[in-house]
């Protein structure tokens, strides 16, 4: 099956069971679910990577995230235009996402600059 | 409607969506059996149900009011509605080992669901009664409207017409003040049951998830392996 495909037919419950223990499913299963019913009208795919997207940053840590942190993470979404299977698959693939990108600054160096520097050394 | 059964001169209704609400999680235990017993009583006349009836759902041979909860929490729902004066649990023995009915007071269970639009919401925070009324998907009507319908179209008589005549006017202004009161009830509980809705459990499926933990490491979480021994 295809990627795209798959993220669109599979249900939280799915995710959950593939990605944590049945204890931690216990502690989170009310955000998921309130979070599902809240954005009804929104597709199934964007939700699901929303879902995972929340696992990814917070796997292997203590705590565990809340509806609040759902909420915060699909505004960002929203910002990137991320509206169907195909673009909310590219973006959990891109890693640098949320990150600004960083442009080294080149200095302007003169002509007679290595000469000089020559006369500094020999003194 | 559902279904049209009759405690005294009121006919009691309950509307099409209170199986799903039984089977929700939402709504409270001792109103949840209570409108179960009252169902049964306006149908019958007389209750003997299990505490096992409660939880179970209906299979092939029993039948099963499926409200999912535990039998602590029957047991506890008993108590409170006891309490509010609203049952009375008879047993064989002193011991109270075997229940061999659950006994209605009618007075007080006509009184509940005959309230009108202020009077509920005018009760305390914790009363029994009005949560009964406010969550129940059931009410009462004035049963009598139909057969004094037919009676006036075959009377010849004119002084008796117009006895029968007063009457259904009477009866027909009771009418009014329910039906105001129902579309505002059908209303309230209609958004317990549609939060439900969105939230059924889909179908799980072994095979999709094997595809996820596949295709997990590429979008950045560990995936999740059950330890066999």
């Amino acid at each position: 099956m295809n990627k795209i495909k798959l993220l669109d037919e599979v249900g939280y419950m799915e995710i959950l069971l593939a990605s944590m223990s049945k204890d931690d499913i216990d502690n989170i299963l009310w955000h998921v679910e309130s979070f599902y019913s809240k954005y009804k009208n929104v597709r199934n795919a964007v939700l699901n990577a929303v879902l995972i997207k929340a696992i990814q940053a917070t796997q292997g840590e203590s705590d565990f995230f809340s509806m609040a942190y759902l909420d915060k993470i699909y505004d960002t979404f929203r910002t990137y235009k991320v509206n169907s299977a195909a673009t909310a698959c590219t973006f959990l693939e891109n890693k640098n996402n949320h990150s600004y990108s960083k442009k080294k600054k080149t200095a302007f160096v003169p002509e007679w600059m290595p000469e000089f520097e020559e006369l500094l050394k020999n003194g | 409607m559902a279904k049209y059964m009759i405690i005294g001169n009121m006919s009691f209704e309950t509307t099409e969506y209170s199986k799903t609400w039984l089977a929700n999680g939402l709504g409270f235990t001792y109103v949840k059996v209570f409108y179960e017993i009252a169902r049964e009583y306006a149908h019958s006349g007389k209750v003997t149900f299990s505490n096992e009836y409660f939880i179970r759902a209906e299979e092939s041979d029993l039948k099963g009011a499926n409200i999912q909860r535990t039998e602590r929490a029957i047991q506890w729902a008993f108590a409170k509605l006891e309490e509010a004066g609203l049952i009375e649990r008879v047993y064989l023995n002193d011991k109270k080992t075997h229940r061999t009915e659950i006994k209605v007071n009618e007075m007080a269970l006509l009184e509940t669901l005959g309230m009108k639009p202020g009077q509920a919401d005018s009760l305390d925070r914790g009363n029994v009664r009005k949560h009964i009324r406010q969550q129940m998907p059931a009410f009462l009507k004035p049963s009598k409207i139909k057969s004094l319908i037919r009676r006036v179209n075959h009377e010849k008589n004119d002084a008796k017409r117009k006895e029968l005549q007063a009457q259904i006017d009477l009866i027909n202004d009771q009418y009014r003040v329910f039906d105001e009161y129902i579309t505002k009830l059908v209303e309230k509980n209609q958004k317990y049951v549609s939060v439900r809705e969105v939230n059924t459990k889909s179908e799980v499926s072994d095979e999709r998830i094997a595809m996820l933990r596949q295709i997990l490491p590429s979008w950045g979480v560990k995936p999740y392996m059950e330890v066999t021994l």
